[in-house]
């Protein structure tokens, strides 16, 4: 029995228009996971356009919708997908080719949220100390990889993705209000407290259903609201 | 990115959302008891304990509870949805009116059973 795909195809410099195109594989070609199978179906046809580096859940490069669902095609057993394995670009992101998505506006969320550090306090000589139990708040928050997988599959963003931080950012805006080295804590709730760029989170949590790394930004933003309702309570 | 910046504003309507959604579902189960076990039988029973103040006081929350719930609710689609500002803004007045008018007529009705 062959593996069926069916793939998401689009070029936009040949004019036509996107469509699902079907490929094979045969069932003993050795692929484990579905970036395995990829690569071997860009081997038969060259014009196939994903992105990939890591191949191993890491760099978060070939996010992608499979099945309806999306992930990362390194880390997704082949065996485990229902045939044929439908596979798309990341949902509401204007695709540059086939499963390449432009990812500019993603990381325009991810600025907006200044992830890093903000510290006006003269540089030690060591490190910025930190104990056991501050380093723990900041775990389920910076093992985040960028991967996008999150806020493509959240409602909100597709609605109003130039108002709306989404699920990724909010996560990271969390990671650094948990960062007791952190001193920005107020200019970082006032940036937030916007009904669109925090409050179109509706708590569909499919941020959370999705997350390849198994983190939780529904939780974070959640967090975050928290921590504003204290200001004002 | 829109380039606006916060306006600092969104908690308000989120910390309405979550305390009147608090106090719908406690007097939505009361309802529940209290007509399980103290059926009204006629109109007579309803105006009668429609005259208790108490009654009207829980009953007036409920409203003014329900209406800022819905308020909040439709803000909230209108804002996912309705992309252009003219008619986000004309469905707003529109609902912030219609509700208004509302919360008279529901204050019409308990004032009324009063006397």
């Amino acid at each position: 029995m062959p593996i069926r795909f069916s793939i998401y195809r689009y070029n936009p410099e040949t004019g036509e228009k996107p469509r699902m195109r079907d490929y094979e594989l045969s069932d003993d070609c050795g692929a484990v996971m579905l970036l395995d199978a990829l690569l071997l179906l860009k081997e038969q046809d060259d014009s196939l356009g994903f992105r990939r580096s890591c191949r191993e859940g890491v760099c978060g490069s070939d996010a992608m919708n499979i099945n309806g669902r999306n992930g990362l095609a390194c880390i997704l057993p082949l065996k485990d997908l229902r045939q044929p394995i439908e596979i798309r670009p990341l949902p509401g992101m204007p695709v540059i080719r086939d499963m390449i998505v432009d990812m500019t506006p993603f990381f325009a969320q991810y600025k907006a949220v200044q992830p890093w550090l903000v510290n006006h306090d003269p540089e030690p000589e060591i490190e910025r100390l930190q104990s056991p139990e501050e380093r723990d708040r900041l775990d389920g928050l910076y093992e985040c990889i960028l991967c996008a997988c999150c806020t493509t599959a959240c409602p909100s963003f597709w609605w109003n993705p130039d108002k709306f931080l989404g699920p990724a950012a909010l996560l990271q805006a969390g990671r650094f209000l948990a960062d007791s080295r952190d001193q920005a804590t107020g200019e970082r709730l006032d940036s937030l407290e916007d009904p669109y760029r925090l409050f179109r989170c509706h708590t569909i949590m499919n941020c959370t259903d999705v997350c390849p790394k198994d983190l939780n930004p529904a939780k974070a933003i959640g967090h975050i609201r928290q921590m504003l309702a204290k200001r004002v309570l | 990115m829109r380039a606006a910046g916060s306006v600092h504003a969104g908690l308000g309507e989120w910390l309405v959302q979550r305390a009147t959604s608090v106090y719908l579902a406690g007097f939505l189960v009361y309802l529940v008891f209290r007509f399980a076990f103290d059926p009204l039988a006629d109109h007579a029973a309803w105006r009668a304990w429609f005259a208790q103040g108490p009654v009207r006081i829980t009953w007036g929350l409920f409203f003014l509870s329900l209406l800022a719930h819905a308020w909040v609710g439709m803000r909230s689609v209108y804002m996912d949805y309705l992309h252009s500002a003219g008619v986000r803004v004309a469905a707003t007045f529109l609902t912030a009116f219609g509700l208004l008018a509302l919360a008279l007529w529901a204050a019409n009705i308990l004032l009324n059973t009063a006397s």
